[in-house]
Protein backbone atom coordinates (compact mmCIF):
# COMPACT_ATOMS: atom_id res chain seq x y z
CA UNK A 1 0.00 0.00 0.00
CA UNK A 2 1.37 3.38 -0.99
CA UNK A 3 2.25 6.06 1.51
CA UNK A 4 -0.44 8.59 2.18
CA UNK A 5 -0.17 11.40 -0.34
CA UNK A 6 -1.82 14.57 0.87
CA UNK A 7 -0.95 16.55 -2.24
CA UNK A 8 -3.26 14.51 -4.42
CA UNK A 9 -6.76 14.40 -3.00
CA UNK A 10 -10.35 14.16 -4.11
CA UNK A 11 -11.90 17.57 -3.96
CA UNK A 12 -15.48 17.85 -2.77
CA UNK A 13 -16.51 21.50 -3.15
CA UNK A 14 -20.24 20.80 -2.93
CA UNK A 15 -19.89 18.75 0.25
CA UNK A 16 -17.73 21.45 1.75
CA UNK A 17 -20.35 24.10 1.12
CA UNK A 18 -23.46 21.98 1.73
CA UNK A 19 -22.36 19.86 4.69
CA UNK A 20 -23.65 22.26 7.30
CA UNK A 21 -27.10 22.38 5.70
CA UNK A 22 -27.21 18.67 5.11
CA UNK A 23 -26.26 17.81 8.67
CA UNK A 24 -28.99 20.10 9.95
CA UNK A 25 -31.58 18.29 7.86
CA UNK A 26 -30.28 14.93 9.01
CA UNK A 27 -30.48 16.01 12.65
CA UNK A 28 -34.11 16.88 12.06
CA UNK A 29 -34.69 13.29 11.04
CA UNK A 30 -33.09 12.03 14.24
CA UNK A 31 -29.72 11.17 12.72
CA UNK A 32 -27.66 12.21 15.76
CA UNK A 33 -25.24 9.33 15.55
CA UNK A 34 -24.74 9.93 11.86
CA UNK A 35 -23.98 13.60 12.37
CA UNK A 36 -21.44 12.85 15.07
CA UNK A 37 -19.67 10.31 12.84
CA UNK A 38 -19.84 12.59 9.84
CA UNK A 39 -18.15 15.43 11.65
CA UNK A 40 -15.22 13.16 12.47
CA UNK A 41 -15.23 11.76 8.96
CA UNK A 42 -14.81 15.25 7.56
CA UNK A 43 -11.39 15.44 9.17
CA UNK A 44 -10.25 12.19 7.61
CA UNK A 45 -11.31 9.59 10.18
CA UNK A 46 -11.98 6.59 7.92
CA UNK A 47 -13.63 4.47 10.61
CA UNK A 48 -16.07 7.26 11.36
CA UNK A 49 -16.75 7.70 7.63
CA UNK A 50 -17.49 3.99 7.28
CA UNK A 51 -19.78 4.02 10.30
CA UNK A 52 -21.69 6.99 8.87
CA UNK A 53 -22.01 5.15 5.60
CA UNK A 54 -23.34 2.03 7.32
CA UNK A 55 -25.93 4.08 9.19
CA UNK A 56 -27.13 5.82 6.06
CA UNK A 57 -27.20 2.51 4.20
CA UNK A 58 -29.45 1.04 6.87
CA UNK A 59 -31.81 3.98 6.53
CA UNK A 60 -32.01 3.37 2.81
CA UNK A 61 -32.86 -0.30 3.30
CA UNK A 62 -35.31 -0.18 6.15
CA UNK A 63 -38.47 0.08 4.15
CA UNK A 64 -39.90 0.15 0.66
CA UNK A 65 -38.41 2.72 -1.70
CA UNK A 66 -41.22 5.22 -1.31
CA UNK A 67 -40.78 5.32 2.46
CA UNK A 68 -37.12 6.31 2.38
CA UNK A 69 -36.66 9.84 3.69
CA UNK A 70 -34.77 11.58 0.84
CA UNK A 71 -32.14 13.26 3.02
CA UNK A 72 -30.69 9.85 3.86
CA UNK A 73 -29.72 9.39 0.23
CA UNK A 74 -27.68 12.57 0.46
CA UNK A 75 -26.30 11.38 3.79
CA UNK A 76 -25.22 8.15 2.12
CA UNK A 77 -23.58 10.01 -0.76
CA UNK A 78 -21.74 12.32 1.65
CA UNK A 79 -20.43 9.44 3.76
CA UNK A 80 -19.30 7.66 0.59
CA UNK A 81 -17.40 10.75 -0.50
CA UNK A 82 -15.58 10.83 2.83
CA UNK A 83 -14.76 7.13 2.58
CA UNK A 84 -13.62 7.55 -1.02
CA UNK A 85 -11.39 10.45 -0.06
CA UNK A 86 -9.66 8.22 2.48
CA UNK A 87 -9.17 5.42 -0.05
CA UNK A 88 -7.85 7.85 -2.66
CA UNK A 89 -5.30 9.42 -0.38
CA UNK A 90 -3.98 5.94 0.42
CA UNK A 91 -3.65 5.09 -3.27
CA UNK A 92 -6.56 2.65 -3.14
CA UNK A 93 -8.06 3.97 -6.37
CA UNK A 94 -10.21 0.98 -7.36
CA UNK A 95 -11.75 0.95 -3.91
CA UNK A 96 -12.47 4.66 -4.20
CA UNK A 97 -14.22 4.07 -7.54
CA UNK A 98 -16.32 1.27 -6.06
CA UNK A 99 -17.50 3.39 -3.16
CA UNK A 100 -18.27 6.34 -5.44
CA UNK A 101 -20.30 4.08 -7.74
CA UNK A 102 -22.43 2.91 -4.82
CA UNK A 103 -23.08 6.58 -4.04
CA UNK A 104 -23.95 7.35 -7.66
CA UNK A 105 -26.38 4.46 -7.74
CA UNK A 106 -28.05 5.07 -4.38
CA UNK A 107 -27.41 8.72 -3.64
CA UNK A 108 -29.64 11.56 -4.71
CA UNK A 109 -28.75 14.59 -6.78
CA UNK A 110 -27.39 17.14 -4.31
CA UNK A 111 -23.84 15.81 -4.37
CA UNK A 112 -23.80 14.48 -7.91
CA UNK A 113 -21.24 16.90 -9.31
CA UNK A 114 -18.78 15.99 -6.55
CA UNK A 115 -19.38 12.28 -7.20
CA UNK A 116 -18.94 12.56 -10.95
CA UNK A 117 -15.78 14.64 -10.61
CA UNK A 118 -14.37 12.30 -7.98
CA UNK A 119 -15.01 9.13 -9.93
CA UNK A 120 -13.48 10.72 -13.02
CA UNK A 121 -10.32 11.60 -11.12
CA UNK A 122 -10.08 8.22 -9.41
CA UNK A 123 -10.59 6.42 -12.74
CA UNK A 124 -7.73 8.42 -14.25
CA UNK A 125 -5.49 7.05 -11.51
CA UNK A 126 -6.83 3.52 -12.01
CA UNK A 127 -6.11 3.70 -15.74
CA UNK A 128 -2.67 5.17 -15.17
CA UNK A 129 -1.81 2.27 -12.89
CA UNK A 130 -3.24 -0.26 -15.37
CA UNK A 131 -1.24 1.25 -18.19
CA UNK A 132 2.00 1.14 -16.25
CA UNK A 133 1.40 -2.43 -15.14
CA UNK A 134 -0.11 -3.98 -18.25
CA UNK A 135 0.94 -1.68 -21.05
CA UNK A 136 -1.54 -0.95 -23.81
CA UNK A 137 -3.61 -3.76 -25.26
CA UNK A 138 -3.10 -4.62 -28.89
CA UNK A 139 -5.20 -7.65 -29.79
CA UNK A 140 -8.75 -6.93 -30.81
CA UNK A 141 -11.40 -8.73 -28.77
CA UNK A 142 -15.00 -8.62 -29.89
CA UNK A 143 -17.88 -8.74 -27.47
CA UNK A 144 -19.82 -10.86 -29.89
CA UNK A 145 -19.04 -12.31 -33.28
CA UNK A 146 -21.23 -11.20 -36.10
CA UNK A 147 -22.43 -14.55 -37.43
CA UNK A 148 -26.01 -14.48 -38.65
CA UNK A 149 -28.60 -16.21 -36.53
CA UNK A 150 -30.30 -19.32 -37.78
CA UNK A 151 -33.98 -18.45 -37.99
CA UNK A 152 -35.17 -22.05 -37.78
CA UNK A 153 -33.22 -22.58 -34.60
CA UNK A 154 -34.43 -19.30 -33.19
CA UNK A 155 -38.08 -20.13 -33.80
CA UNK A 156 -37.66 -23.20 -31.64
CA UNK A 157 -36.91 -21.14 -28.56
CA UNK A 158 -39.34 -18.29 -29.21
CA UNK A 159 -42.99 -18.30 -28.10
CA UNK A 160 -45.39 -20.13 -30.41
CA UNK A 161 -46.44 -18.42 -33.65
CA UNK A 162 -43.55 -15.94 -33.48
CA UNK A 163 -42.74 -14.08 -36.68
CA UNK A 164 -45.66 -15.65 -38.49
CA UNK A 165 -48.35 -12.96 -38.33
CA UNK A 166 -47.74 -9.25 -38.51
CA UNK A 167 -44.17 -8.01 -38.49
CA UNK A 168 -43.45 -4.53 -37.21
CA UNK A 169 -43.02 -2.17 -40.14
CA UNK A 170 -39.51 -0.87 -40.84
CA UNK A 171 -38.97 2.67 -42.06
CA UNK A 172 -35.68 4.20 -43.01
CA UNK A 173 -34.53 7.73 -42.12
CA UNK A 174 -38.04 8.74 -41.11
CA UNK A 175 -38.61 12.48 -40.83
CA UNK A 176 -39.97 13.91 -37.58
CA UNK A 177 -43.16 14.93 -39.37
CA UNK A 178 -43.77 11.47 -40.75
CA UNK A 179 -42.98 9.89 -37.39
CA UNK A 180 -45.38 12.24 -35.59
CA UNK A 181 -48.17 11.80 -38.11
CA UNK A 182 -47.90 8.09 -38.79
CA UNK A 183 -46.85 6.70 -35.44
CA UNK A 184 -46.64 9.08 -32.47
CA UNK A 185 -50.14 10.54 -32.78
CA UNK A 186 -51.92 7.30 -33.55
CA UNK A 187 -49.96 5.01 -31.27
CA UNK A 188 -48.48 2.79 -33.94
CA UNK A 189 -45.23 0.88 -33.38
CA UNK A 190 -42.47 1.15 -35.97
CA UNK A 191 -38.85 0.14 -36.44
CA UNK A 192 -36.71 3.14 -37.31
CA UNK A 193 -33.65 2.21 -39.32
CA UNK A 194 -30.63 4.26 -40.39
CA UNK A 195 -30.77 6.36 -37.27
CA UNK A 196 -27.81 5.18 -35.31
CA UNK A 197 -24.96 5.48 -37.77
CA UNK A 198 -23.66 8.55 -35.98
CA UNK A 199 -23.54 6.84 -32.61
CA UNK A 200 -19.95 6.09 -31.56
CA UNK A 201 -21.45 3.14 -29.68
CA UNK A 202 -22.12 1.21 -32.89
CA UNK A 203 -18.41 0.77 -33.49
CA UNK A 204 -17.05 1.04 -29.96
CA UNK A 205 -19.30 -1.21 -27.93
CA UNK A 206 -18.45 -4.43 -29.70
CA UNK A 207 -14.85 -3.89 -28.63
CA UNK A 208 -14.16 -5.62 -25.32
CA UNK A 209 -10.93 -3.73 -24.77
CA UNK A 210 -12.78 -0.45 -25.09
CA UNK A 211 -15.54 -1.50 -22.69
CA UNK A 212 -12.98 -2.77 -20.21
CA UNK A 213 -11.03 0.47 -20.38
CA UNK A 214 -13.89 2.91 -19.91
CA UNK A 215 -16.06 0.86 -17.58
CA UNK A 216 -14.24 -2.26 -16.40
CA UNK A 217 -13.67 -1.12 -12.84
CA UNK A 218 -17.04 0.55 -12.44
CA UNK A 219 -19.68 -1.15 -10.28
CA UNK A 220 -23.14 -1.90 -11.67
CA UNK A 221 -26.31 -3.54 -10.33
CA UNK A 222 -27.30 -6.74 -12.12
CA UNK A 223 -30.14 -9.22 -11.86
CA UNK A 224 -29.57 -12.92 -11.56
CA UNK A 225 -32.15 -15.55 -12.19
CA UNK A 226 -31.64 -18.75 -10.34
CA UNK A 227 -33.71 -20.70 -12.84
CA UNK A 228 -33.67 -20.90 -16.62
CA UNK A 229 -36.19 -18.77 -18.44
CA UNK A 230 -37.40 -17.06 -15.32
CA UNK A 231 -37.68 -13.36 -14.66
CA UNK A 232 -38.40 -10.76 -12.04
CA UNK A 233 -41.83 -12.22 -11.35
CA UNK A 234 -40.50 -15.32 -9.65
CA UNK A 235 -38.88 -15.61 -6.27
CA UNK A 236 -35.59 -17.00 -7.46
CA UNK A 237 -34.30 -13.64 -8.52
CA UNK A 238 -31.48 -11.75 -6.91
CA UNK A 239 -29.81 -8.43 -7.37
CA UNK A 240 -26.07 -8.17 -7.12
CA UNK A 241 -23.36 -5.53 -7.48
CA UNK A 242 -20.60 -6.51 -9.90
CA UNK A 243 -17.77 -4.66 -11.54
CA UNK A 244 -18.50 -4.13 -15.22
CA UNK A 245 -15.57 -6.41 -16.01
CA UNK A 246 -17.02 -9.23 -13.88
CA UNK A 247 -20.35 -8.65 -15.58
CA UNK A 248 -18.83 -8.94 -19.07
CA UNK A 249 -17.10 -12.17 -18.04
CA UNK A 250 -20.38 -13.60 -16.77
CA UNK A 251 -22.36 -12.85 -19.89
CA UNK A 252 -19.68 -14.30 -22.09
CA UNK A 253 -19.21 -17.46 -20.10
CA UNK A 254 -21.79 -19.40 -22.11
CA UNK A 255 -23.73 -20.28 -19.05
CA UNK A 256 -27.32 -20.15 -20.27
CA UNK A 257 -28.60 -21.63 -17.04
CA UNK A 258 -28.12 -18.43 -15.10
CA UNK A 259 -28.56 -15.30 -17.21
CA UNK A 260 -27.11 -12.22 -15.55
CA UNK A 261 -28.89 -9.10 -16.78
CA UNK A 262 -27.94 -5.45 -16.37
CA UNK A 263 -31.50 -4.29 -16.83
CA UNK A 264 -33.26 -0.95 -16.63
CA UNK A 265 -30.28 0.84 -15.15
CA UNK A 266 -29.45 4.53 -15.77
CA UNK A 267 -25.90 3.54 -16.67
CA UNK A 268 -25.35 6.69 -18.71
CA UNK A 269 -25.88 8.94 -15.69
CA UNK A 270 -23.25 6.89 -13.96
CA UNK A 271 -20.57 6.36 -16.63
CA UNK A 272 -19.91 9.52 -18.61
CA UNK A 273 -17.79 7.81 -21.29
CA UNK A 274 -20.69 5.57 -22.27
CA UNK A 275 -23.05 8.55 -22.24
CA UNK A 276 -20.83 10.16 -24.84
CA UNK A 277 -21.23 7.13 -27.12
CA UNK A 278 -24.99 7.50 -27.56
CA UNK A 279 -27.22 10.25 -28.93
CA UNK A 280 -30.79 10.84 -27.75
CA UNK A 281 -32.91 10.25 -30.88
CA UNK A 282 -34.59 13.33 -32.30
CA UNK A 283 -37.89 11.45 -32.17
CA UNK A 284 -37.78 11.61 -28.38
CA UNK A 285 -38.34 15.36 -28.59
CA UNK A 286 -41.65 14.98 -30.40
CA UNK A 287 -44.44 16.07 -28.11
CA UNK A 288 -42.54 18.82 -26.32
CA UNK A 289 -40.78 16.20 -24.41
CA UNK A 290 -40.18 15.42 -20.84
CA UNK A 291 -37.37 12.93 -21.00
CA UNK A 292 -38.11 10.37 -18.34
CA UNK A 293 -35.20 8.01 -18.46
CA UNK A 294 -32.41 6.57 -20.51
CA UNK A 295 -31.63 3.02 -19.47
CA UNK A 296 -29.11 0.37 -20.37
CA UNK A 297 -30.21 -3.20 -21.04
CA UNK A 298 -27.06 -5.31 -21.33
CA UNK A 299 -27.03 -9.08 -21.15
CA UNK A 300 -26.39 -12.48 -22.71
CA UNK A 301 -28.68 -14.46 -24.98
CA UNK A 302 -31.78 -15.71 -23.21
CA UNK A 303 -32.73 -12.75 -21.03
CA UNK A 304 -36.49 -12.29 -20.96
CA UNK A 305 -38.54 -9.27 -19.99
CA UNK A 306 -42.08 -10.62 -19.52
CA UNK A 307 -45.15 -9.14 -21.17
CA UNK A 308 -45.99 -5.75 -19.65
CA UNK A 309 -46.80 -2.17 -20.60
CA UNK A 310 -45.47 1.26 -19.60
CA UNK A 311 -47.20 4.64 -19.52
CA UNK A 312 -44.49 6.40 -21.53
CA UNK A 313 -43.35 6.58 -25.12
CA UNK A 314 -40.38 4.29 -25.57
CA UNK A 315 -37.63 3.86 -28.12
CA UNK A 316 -35.53 0.73 -27.76
CA UNK A 317 -32.23 1.19 -29.56
CA UNK A 318 -30.35 -1.99 -30.42
CA UNK A 319 -26.61 -1.36 -30.41
CA UNK A 320 -25.00 -4.80 -30.24
CA UNK A 321 -26.75 -8.09 -30.89
CA UNK A 322 -30.37 -8.95 -31.62
CA UNK A 323 -33.58 -9.08 -29.66
CA UNK A 324 -36.99 -10.57 -30.33
CA UNK A 325 -39.85 -8.26 -29.41
CA UNK A 326 -43.55 -9.09 -29.39
CA UNK A 327 -46.17 -6.34 -29.13
CA UNK A 328 -49.86 -6.46 -28.24
CA UNK A 329 -52.07 -3.37 -28.72
CA UNK A 330 -52.72 -0.93 -25.89
CA UNK A 331 -56.47 -1.48 -26.30
CA UNK A 332 -56.19 -4.98 -24.87
CA UNK A 333 -56.48 -5.57 -21.15
CA UNK A 334 -58.36 -8.55 -19.67
CA UNK A 335 -57.36 -10.64 -22.66
CA UNK A 336 -53.79 -10.43 -21.41
CA UNK A 337 -54.65 -11.27 -17.78
CA UNK A 338 -52.84 -8.50 -15.89
CA UNK A 339 -51.89 -9.18 -12.26
CA UNK A 340 -54.37 -7.79 -9.75
CA UNK A 341 -51.75 -6.72 -7.21
CA UNK A 342 -51.36 -2.97 -7.67
CA UNK A 343 -47.61 -2.96 -8.05
CA UNK A 344 -47.84 -5.50 -10.86
CA UNK A 345 -51.00 -4.51 -12.69
CA UNK A 346 -49.00 -3.41 -15.74
CA UNK A 347 -47.67 -6.96 -16.08
CA UNK A 348 -49.38 -9.93 -17.66
CA UNK A 349 -49.70 -13.14 -15.69
CA UNK A 350 -49.07 -15.07 -18.87
CA UNK A 351 -45.65 -16.60 -19.43
CA UNK A 352 -45.44 -16.41 -23.22
CA UNK A 353 -42.75 -19.07 -23.19
CA UNK A 354 -45.08 -21.47 -21.45
CA UNK A 355 -48.70 -20.47 -22.05
CA UNK A 356 -51.17 -22.38 -19.93
CA UNK A 357 -54.18 -22.71 -22.27
CA UNK A 358 -56.54 -23.59 -19.44
CA UNK A 359 -55.62 -20.64 -17.25
CA UNK A 360 -55.27 -18.14 -20.06
CA UNK A 361 -57.43 -19.23 -22.98
CA UNK A 362 -58.11 -15.86 -24.54
CA UNK A 363 -54.52 -14.92 -25.27
CA UNK A 364 -54.09 -17.61 -27.91
CA UNK A 365 -56.48 -15.88 -30.31
CA UNK A 366 -55.15 -12.37 -29.90
CA UNK A 367 -53.31 -10.78 -32.80
CA UNK A 368 -49.88 -9.37 -32.18
CA UNK A 369 -46.97 -7.75 -34.01
CA UNK A 370 -43.40 -8.90 -33.58
CA UNK A 371 -39.91 -8.55 -34.95
CA UNK A 372 -36.28 -9.38 -34.58
CA UNK A 373 -34.68 -6.07 -33.71
CA UNK A 374 -31.30 -5.88 -35.43
CA UNK A 375 -28.17 -3.88 -34.68
CA UNK A 376 -28.59 -0.27 -35.68
CA UNK A 377 -32.38 -0.37 -35.44
CA UNK A 378 -34.68 1.42 -33.02
CA UNK A 379 -38.15 0.19 -32.09
CA UNK A 380 -40.79 2.78 -31.17
CA UNK A 381 -43.24 1.39 -28.60
CA UNK A 382 -46.25 3.67 -28.04
CA UNK A 383 -47.62 4.17 -24.50
CA UNK A 384 -49.50 1.23 -22.98
CA UNK A 385 -48.54 -1.17 -25.74
CA UNK A 386 -47.76 -4.54 -24.21
CA UNK A 387 -44.27 -5.81 -24.97
CA UNK A 388 -42.26 -8.98 -24.38
CA UNK A 389 -38.53 -8.95 -25.08
CA UNK A 390 -36.08 -11.83 -25.40
CA UNK A 391 -32.42 -11.45 -26.32
CA UNK A 392 -31.30 -13.79 -29.08
CA UNK A 393 -27.60 -13.08 -28.70
CA UNK A 394 -25.37 -11.10 -26.36
CA UNK A 395 -27.21 -7.82 -26.47
CA UNK A 396 -26.53 -4.21 -25.58
CA UNK A 397 -29.64 -2.05 -25.90
CA UNK A 398 -30.55 1.45 -24.77
CA UNK A 399 -34.11 2.56 -24.01
CA UNK A 400 -35.36 6.14 -24.10
CA UNK A 401 -38.62 6.87 -22.29
CA UNK A 402 -40.44 10.14 -22.56
CA UNK A 403 -43.85 11.67 -22.02
CA UNK A 404 -45.49 14.30 -24.13
CA UNK A 405 -45.80 17.52 -22.12
CA UNK A 406 -49.45 18.47 -21.53
CA UNK A 407 -49.11 21.89 -23.13
CA UNK A 408 -47.76 20.49 -26.36
CA UNK A 409 -50.08 20.62 -29.39
CA UNK A 410 -49.26 17.04 -30.23
CA UNK A 411 -50.20 15.57 -26.85
CA UNK B 1 -38.10 1.05 15.09
CA UNK B 2 -39.77 -2.30 15.30
CA UNK B 3 -42.49 -2.82 17.81
CA UNK B 4 -42.71 -6.41 18.77
CA UNK B 5 -44.83 -8.15 21.33
CA UNK B 6 -45.33 -11.70 22.26
CA UNK B 7 -48.10 -13.08 24.36
CA UNK B 8 -47.14 -15.56 27.01
CA UNK B 9 -49.99 -17.87 27.78
CA UNK B 10 -50.12 -20.52 30.47
CA UNK B 11 -46.97 -22.57 30.02
CA UNK B 12 -48.92 -25.76 29.47
CA UNK B 13 -50.84 -24.23 26.64
CA UNK B 14 -49.73 -23.77 23.14
CA UNK B 15 -47.96 -20.49 22.73
CA UNK B 16 -49.16 -18.33 19.97
CA UNK B 17 -46.70 -15.94 18.60
CA UNK B 18 -47.94 -12.65 17.50
CA UNK B 19 -45.66 -10.33 15.69
CA UNK B 20 -46.56 -6.90 14.77
CA UNK B 21 -44.56 -4.31 13.08
CA UNK B 22 -45.34 -0.75 12.24
CA UNK B 23 -42.43 -0.64 9.89
CA UNK B 24 -42.97 -1.45 6.25
CA UNK B 25 -40.20 -3.54 5.02
CA UNK B 26 -39.36 -6.53 3.07
CA UNK B 27 -40.71 -7.81 6.27
CA UNK B 28 -40.69 -10.89 7.26
CA UNK B 29 -43.69 -11.58 9.33
CA UNK B 30 -43.09 -15.26 8.83
CA UNK B 31 -46.32 -15.45 6.85
CA UNK B 32 -44.76 -16.83 3.72
CA UNK B 33 -44.95 -13.58 1.77
CA UNK B 34 -43.46 -10.12 1.87
CA UNK B 35 -46.72 -8.21 2.36
CA UNK B 36 -46.94 -5.86 5.32
CA UNK B 37 -49.12 -6.83 8.26
CA UNK B 38 -50.54 -3.88 10.12
CA UNK B 39 -52.08 -5.85 12.98
CA UNK B 40 -50.72 -8.72 15.02
CA UNK B 41 -51.00 -11.84 12.93
CA UNK B 42 -50.42 -15.38 14.02
CA UNK B 43 -47.41 -17.10 12.53
CA UNK B 44 -49.37 -20.23 11.72
CA UNK B 45 -46.46 -22.42 10.76
CA UNK B 46 -45.33 -22.29 14.38
CA UNK B 47 -48.68 -23.37 15.77
CA UNK B 48 -48.21 -26.41 17.94
CA UNK B 49 -44.78 -25.23 19.01
CA UNK B 50 -44.38 -23.48 22.31
CA UNK B 51 -42.35 -20.35 21.70
CA UNK B 52 -40.27 -19.29 24.68
CA UNK B 53 -38.48 -16.32 23.23
CA UNK B 54 -38.41 -14.04 20.24
CA UNK B 55 -36.15 -11.24 19.11
CA UNK B 56 -36.01 -9.07 16.00
CA UNK B 57 -33.35 -7.06 14.21
CA UNK B 58 -33.58 -4.64 11.30
CA UNK B 59 -34.71 -7.29 8.85
CA UNK B 60 -34.88 -10.61 10.70
CA UNK B 61 -36.58 -12.45 13.53
CA UNK B 62 -35.33 -15.34 15.67
CA UNK B 63 -37.57 -17.52 17.89
CA UNK B 64 -36.65 -20.19 20.37
CA UNK B 65 -39.01 -22.98 21.33
CA UNK B 66 -39.70 -24.79 24.59
CA UNK B 67 -37.78 -27.74 23.14
CA UNK B 68 -34.72 -25.56 22.72
CA UNK B 69 -34.92 -25.27 18.95
CA UNK B 70 -34.12 -22.07 17.10
CA UNK B 71 -36.21 -20.72 14.21
CA UNK B 72 -35.17 -17.89 11.95
CA UNK B 73 -36.87 -15.87 9.22
CA UNK B 74 -36.44 -12.60 7.40
CA UNK B 75 -33.58 -10.96 5.57
CA UNK B 76 -30.29 -12.78 5.48
CA UNK B 77 -27.83 -10.62 3.61
CA UNK B 78 -25.29 -10.83 6.43
CA UNK B 79 -26.00 -14.40 7.48
CA UNK B 80 -28.08 -13.20 10.40
CA UNK B 81 -30.52 -16.10 10.02
CA UNK B 82 -27.82 -18.66 10.65
CA UNK B 83 -29.00 -21.02 7.91
CA UNK B 84 -25.62 -21.25 6.21
CA UNK B 85 -26.68 -19.30 3.13
CA UNK B 86 -27.52 -15.70 2.29
CA UNK B 87 -31.02 -16.54 1.14
CA UNK B 88 -33.92 -14.78 2.84
CA UNK B 89 -36.68 -16.87 4.40
CA UNK B 90 -40.33 -15.84 4.41
CA UNK B 91 -41.34 -18.74 6.67
CA UNK B 92 -39.70 -19.76 9.96
CA UNK B 93 -36.79 -22.03 9.21
CA UNK B 94 -35.60 -24.46 11.89
CA UNK B 95 -31.86 -24.04 12.31
CA UNK B 96 -30.13 -27.37 11.97
CA UNK B 97 -26.52 -26.27 12.28
CA UNK B 98 -24.21 -28.96 13.67
CA UNK B 99 -23.03 -26.50 16.30
CA UNK B 100 -26.53 -26.38 17.80
CA UNK B 101 -27.08 -30.12 17.84
CA UNK B 102 -27.86 -31.26 21.38
CA UNK B 103 -27.95 -27.64 22.51
CA UNK B 104 -31.04 -26.30 24.25
CA UNK B 105 -31.58 -22.61 23.46
CA UNK B 106 -32.67 -20.58 26.49
CA UNK B 107 -32.23 -16.88 25.64
CA UNK B 108 -32.26 -15.07 22.31
CA UNK B 109 -31.42 -11.52 21.30
CA UNK B 110 -30.92 -9.72 17.99
CA UNK B 111 -28.97 -6.68 16.92
CA UNK B 112 -29.49 -4.79 13.67
CA UNK B 113 -27.83 -7.45 11.58
CA UNK B 114 -26.69 -10.14 14.02
CA UNK B 115 -28.15 -12.74 16.38
CA UNK B 116 -27.17 -14.27 19.70
CA UNK B 117 -28.44 -17.30 21.58
CA UNK B 118 -27.57 -18.70 25.01
CA UNK B 119 -27.92 -22.44 25.47
CA UNK B 120 -27.06 -24.44 28.59
CA UNK B 121 -23.62 -23.10 29.30
CA UNK B 122 -22.77 -21.72 25.85
CA UNK B 123 -23.25 -18.60 23.78
CA UNK B 124 -23.60 -18.63 20.01
CA UNK B 125 -23.51 -15.63 17.70
CA UNK B 126 -23.92 -15.19 13.98
CA UNK B 127 -24.51 -12.50 11.36
CA UNK B 128 -22.75 -9.20 10.68
CA UNK B 129 -19.42 -8.84 12.39
CA UNK B 130 -17.84 -5.67 11.05
CA UNK B 131 -17.42 -4.33 14.58
CA UNK B 132 -16.60 -7.64 16.21
CA UNK B 133 -20.11 -7.86 17.66
CA UNK B 134 -20.08 -11.64 17.39
CA UNK B 135 -17.36 -11.88 20.00
CA UNK B 136 -15.32 -14.35 17.98
CA UNK B 137 -12.05 -12.41 17.91
CA UNK B 138 -12.26 -11.27 14.31
CA UNK B 139 -14.42 -9.13 12.00
CA UNK B 140 -15.56 -11.82 9.60
CA UNK B 141 -19.32 -12.34 9.21
CA UNK B 142 -20.72 -15.75 10.08
CA UNK B 143 -23.79 -17.38 8.55
CA UNK B 144 -24.06 -20.28 11.00
CA UNK B 145 -24.31 -20.20 14.81
CA UNK B 146 -20.75 -19.92 16.11
CA UNK B 147 -19.73 -20.58 19.67
CA UNK B 148 -18.23 -17.64 21.55
CA UNK B 149 -15.21 -18.69 23.60
CA UNK B 150 -15.89 -18.16 27.31
CA UNK B 151 -13.47 -19.08 30.04
CA UNK B 152 -14.50 -19.93 33.53
CA UNK B 153 -18.00 -18.52 33.46
CA UNK B 154 -21.53 -19.47 32.59
CA UNK B 155 -23.55 -17.20 30.28
CA UNK B 156 -26.84 -16.07 31.80
CA UNK B 157 -28.25 -13.24 29.71
CA UNK B 158 -27.35 -11.81 26.34
CA UNK B 159 -28.55 -8.46 25.05
CA UNK B 160 -27.69 -7.18 21.61
CA UNK B 161 -27.47 -3.52 20.85
CA UNK B 162 -27.59 -2.24 17.30
CA UNK B 163 -23.98 -2.99 16.44
CA UNK B 164 -22.73 -4.54 19.69
CA UNK B 165 -23.46 -7.33 22.13
CA UNK B 166 -23.54 -7.50 25.93
CA UNK B 167 -23.20 -10.74 27.79
CA UNK B 168 -23.93 -11.23 31.49
CA UNK B 169 -22.11 -14.28 32.81
CA UNK B 170 -21.66 -15.81 36.18
CA UNK B 171 -18.17 -16.79 37.16
CA UNK B 172 -17.67 -20.37 38.21
CA UNK B 173 -15.36 -19.68 41.07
Amino acid sequence: MADVNYDDVLETPVVDSEAHNLLRRILKEGGYAYVSMSTRAASGDVRAAEAAREMAWEQLHSGPVHSVVPVWRDAYAMACLYVAKCHYVRGEFKEAVRVLDMALIMGATVLRTDLVAAVGKAMERVNAVEESVNGSVNNVKLLMDQTAINLTEVLKILPKKSLSCKLVHKRSALSLEEFTRDHFLCGSPVILTDNMTHWPATTKWNDLNYLQKVAGYRTVPVENFLQVGKNYLCNNWKQEMLTFCEFLQRIQSNSPRVPTYLAQHPLFDQIQELRNDIVIPDYCFVGGTEMKSVNAWFGPAGTVTPLHHDPHHNILAQVVGKKYVRLYPASLSEELYPHTESRLNNTSQVDLDNIDPNEFPRIQDIEFMDCVLEEGEMLYIPPKWWHYVRSLTTSLSVSFCWTASPSSPTS
Amino acid sequence: MFKKFYVEADKTDIFKLYLSSTFHCLLYCGQGSTDDELSPTCVSSLLGIRVDGVAAGLWHTICISGDGDVYAFGGNQFGQLGTGTDQAETLPRLLDAPSLENEHARVVSCGARHSAVITDGKVFCWGWNKYGQLGLGDVIDRNIPSQVPLDGCVPRVVACGWWHTLLLAESLT
